[in-house]
């Protein structure tokens, strides 16, 4: 990843109101090296738990590439909604397994489950990507999905973090989800 | 002995004079003009709602802003339907949906009429509206709110993101008496 890009990422966290929420969107090509440093970022933060929602990579996948790449997992509960699909799934003790990215209205008490187990005061909502819901559901329904989840992070004080590729995003939800979050960082450029 | 005029752009000063304006702009620019506004009309009687985000979140970033909020109520969409707490202060109405347009005429009309002198509604993140409403439904929404603040010498201020193509900024364009159309 270009010096430019790290930057980019790095600068991205800086002047944001006391509780965030940041959109990144991310090209395809190096997605998932952008994707573990922005979720870097995130855990630096002082006692920060995340709660990483994983729409496209299974649990057992993501979490050998995390502890590769020196992410402390130790900080971060996991939602997958991609496993149960795939019929792979075993007990986890930090991951909920979903049935799939199209029931909504799951990952949204998913969510409020996660949350509201967590003691520390400073936690951190990871979606990746926010994309792949346009593959399983209407625009019309993600959108109001998303103005419930990021009202929730606004309600509920916690920081997020919704990352999306650029190329799968329908004109008209890119926009709704830029006048959602604080900051949108193009990364994609 | 002259007004004095809290702005600090010229556009703003201009836009004061219109009866009804409607803005679109991309988001970034829209973030920023709508403190504009409520900077300029910082101390006429406001109605501001914001459909993009919760009344605490709108009520500390203008704060952060250093933006006077006194004179302001504040109406809040999304707070109810993300299903946080709601507080009782006097300057924010909860409405439950953003598709209980009902409840958001009647919460304007109610301002307008509580106010005899000039005031203003400041409607942010119009187009969210699309997500919850069709769009004929939105046109007779904005028609009632326009036959409303006609009789009760209210201003208005819309302001949307805009999409290609977009057929409701279209539609709408017409009721205002000054549209301001800044895209790329």
């Amino acid at each position: 990843m270009k010096t430019e890009q790290i930057e980019k990422i790095k600068n991205a966290f800086n002047d944001l109101p006391e509780h965030w929420l940041l959109l990144f969107v991310i090209d395809a090509e190096d997605y998932l090296e952008k994707n573990i440093a922005i979720l870097n970022e995130v855990l630096k933060q002082e006692d920060t738990v995340g709660v990483y929602v994983t729409l496209n990579r299974p649990y057992s996948v993501l979490i050998k590439i995390l502890e590769k790449n020196n992410i402390n997992t130790d900080k971060l509960f996991f939602i997958d909604c991609i496993t149960k699909m795939l019929g792979t799934e075993k007990e986890e003790k930090k991951c909920l397994f979903l049935e799939n990215p199209q029931n909504l209205t799951n990952i949204t008490i998913a969510i409020d489950e996660i949350i509201s187990a967590i003691p520390s005061k400073n936690k951190s909502l990871f979606v990746d990507p926010m994309s792949t819901l346009l593959i399983y559901n209407r625009v019309g329904t993600v959108s109001k999905f998303l103005h419930v989840i990021t009202g929730k992070i606004r309600v509920l004080n916690l920081n997020g973090v919704l990352l999306s590729t650029e190329k799968e995003l329908d004109p008209e939800f890119a926009d709704q989800l830029e006048q959602f979050v604080d900051k949108t960082v193009d990364l994609s450029k | 002995m002259q007004e004095e005029i809290v702005t600090t752009n010229k556009k703003m000063i201009e836009l004061k004079n219109y009866e009804s304006v409607l803005i679109v702009e991309d988001t970034k620019s829209l973030r920023v003009t709508v403190n504009d506004i409520l900077k300029t009309l910082q101390d006429k009687p406001i109605i501001y709602i914001n459909l993009t985000n919760t009344y605490n979140s709108v009520v500390s970033n203008l704060k952060k802003d250093e933006l006077k909020i006194n004179n302001i109520l504040f109406i809040d969409c999304i707070t109810q339907l993300a299903g946080g707490n709601v507080c009782n202060p006097e300057n924010v109405l909860f409405i439950k949906e953003p598709n209980d347009l009902t409840s958001l005429e009647i919460a304007i009309s109610k301002f307008f009429e509580s106010i005899p002198d000039e005031k203003w509604l400041v409607f942010y993140g119009f187009n969210i509206l699309k997500i919850y409403n069709k769009e004929d439904i939105i046109l007779r929404f904005i028609q009632s709110i326009f036959e409303n603040a006609s009789a009760s010498n209210a201003k208005i201020i819309i302001l949307s993101t805009h999409v290609k193509n977009d057929s409701l900024i279209k539609k709408m364009a017409h009721f205002f008496e000054k549209v301001v159309m800044e895209i790329e």
